[in-house]
This record gives C-alpha cells, sequence and structure tokens, in this order.
C-alpha cells in the first residue's frame, strides 16, 4: 500500500506497519491507522502519518526525551487496557505542536499516547491525575540531565 | 437527549458495560460513579475538549519539514 505525505512523499507500507488506535484520537475518532516514521536516527522527534487522510501528520516525541521523570505511575490503567506486560513492551509519546522553531514548540502532556508495541495497539489517554498541560514548552521541560542539543539541519529522510 | 431522572443510589445502564451511579447530590452538584471497561475512556468533558484543541492545534500548526527542524538529540536515558 502506498499513502502519499506532505512532507515524506509517498511511503510505502504493509498492515504490519501499521499503529493501531481503535478509538482513534481523542476527538477524532476517525484517525485509527497510523505509521511511525524518523527523521532520522538517533533524533528526539518522528513523525505521525494517518494512512486514511492524506496530508494528516503529526510531530510526535517520547516526553522522556525531554523529561526523564515523567510519570509513569498515571499510565498503570492505560496498560492494563492495552495488555502491556513488561516495561519493554510499551512505548509513550506525545503529539507535539511546531511553533516555528524547537524553542517555542509545545508537547500535549496531558494527553499522551500509549503504545503496546508488541501488539502495535494504542490509546491515547488523558493524565488527570497529572500536574502536566496540552501545551507544555518542550525546550524548558527538559531537565539538569536532559541535555537536549539542537543541531543545525542536513537531515536526510529515509 | 434522553432525560432520567434518578435518586441517589439509583443507576443507569449503557449498553452492557457501563453503569452510572448516582452517588450524592448536594446543591447543585451531582456526584456520580462510573464503571466502565478499562477500554472504555471516561473524561470530564472540558479535560476531552481541551486535548480535542491540543490535536487540532498540533495539526493546524503543521509539521515542519526535516530543514527546519534540525537535529534534536534525544536524552540519554538512564536505566529505570
Amino acid at each position: 500500500m502506498i499513502i502519499k505525505d506532505t512532507i515524506f512523499g509517498d511511503i510505502q507500507y504493509t498492515e504490519e506497519d501499521l499503529l493501531l488506535l481503535p478509538l482513534g484520537l481523542v476527538g477524532m475518532p476517525q484517525l485509527t491507522r497510523f505509521l511511525i516514521l524518523d527523521f532520522e536516527e538517533e533524533h528526539a522527534f518522528k513523525a505521525l502519518i494517518s494512512t486514511e487522510e492524506p496530508g494528516i501528520n503529526f510531530l510526535i516525541s517520547d516526553p522522556r526525551n525531554f523529561r526523564s521523570d515523567f510519570d509513569f505511575s498515571l499510565l498503570s490503567p492505560t496498560r492494563e487496557a492495552l495488555k502491556v506486560e513488561t516495561d519493554e513492551d510499551q512505548a509513550i509519546f506525545v503529539l507535539c505542536t511546531w511553533r516555528g522553531k524547537f524553542d517555542n514548540t509545545t508537547g500535549n502532556l496531558l494527553g499522551p499516547i500509549v503504545v503496546n508495541v508488541k501488539t502495535r495497539k494504542a490509546m491515547q489517554v488523558i493524565l488527570e491525575r497529572g500536574s502536566y498541560t496540552t501545551h507544555e514548552t518542550l525546550s524548558s521541560m527538559a531537565d539538569d540531565s536532559a541535555e537536549v542539543r539542537v543541531e543545525g539541519s542536513g537531515l536526510k529522510v529515509g | 437527549m434522553l432525560v432520567l431522572s434518578r435518586k441517589r443510589d439509583q443507576r443507569i445502564m449503557i449498553g452492557n458495560n457501563v453503569r452510572l451511579t448516582v452517588v450524592d447530590v448536594r446543591g447543585d452538584t451531582v456526584q456520580l460513579g462510573i464503571e466502565a471497561p478499562k477500554e472504555i475512556p471516561v473524561y470530564r468533558e472540558e479535560i476531552y475538549k481541551s486535548i480535542q484543541e491540543a490535536n487540532q492545534d498540533a495539526l493546524d500548526q503543521k509539521m515542519p519539514k526535516p530543514e527546519e527542524l534540525g537535529k534534536v538529540k534525544p536524552l540519554n536515558r538512564k536505566p529505570r
């Protein structure tokens, strides 16, 4: 199968490449089947691309790329719903809003997406009990151990 | 909209798996108990809407091209 993306061009994929969100994104139940693409290796951001609606893509990142103490305990009901058994089976990312440059870019830490890597099923959850918001500035979130480094461009898209 | 009247401790079934209980009523505040399978997320509407808006915002602001994004190195994660 092939999907045309605004950034990545034609992307060829198979059923096994899909990330499945049976409930869709919050407020967007029609978006259930996605691909995750790398900008390049060892990059804090990846791209989440809808296979159902051409042109729909999101910048995503694991919140732990910016905060080493991201509170996992809030996710346990979701882990159960997704049947995640071990930490290795779990991936987490948040949708990010690019605002012209990295320094202004925010991440929705109130509504992270939890993935069972084994089944490729995922769910966007709302961490009502946490202290995170929908627009956390990623650069200022970075804690002492984060050492987020922004370097010049010159990327190749794979 | 279906409107039902319930007293304290009375319940409403939504399908086979979701049960609402009126736990308490005090003044203009109703406390509801919600029993639903873990696969069915339950949110306060205003928080649901804030996530929906944030999702839409992420979409509207458009993903950067790789050359705009530049290189952002991830944190070296310590083993948990």
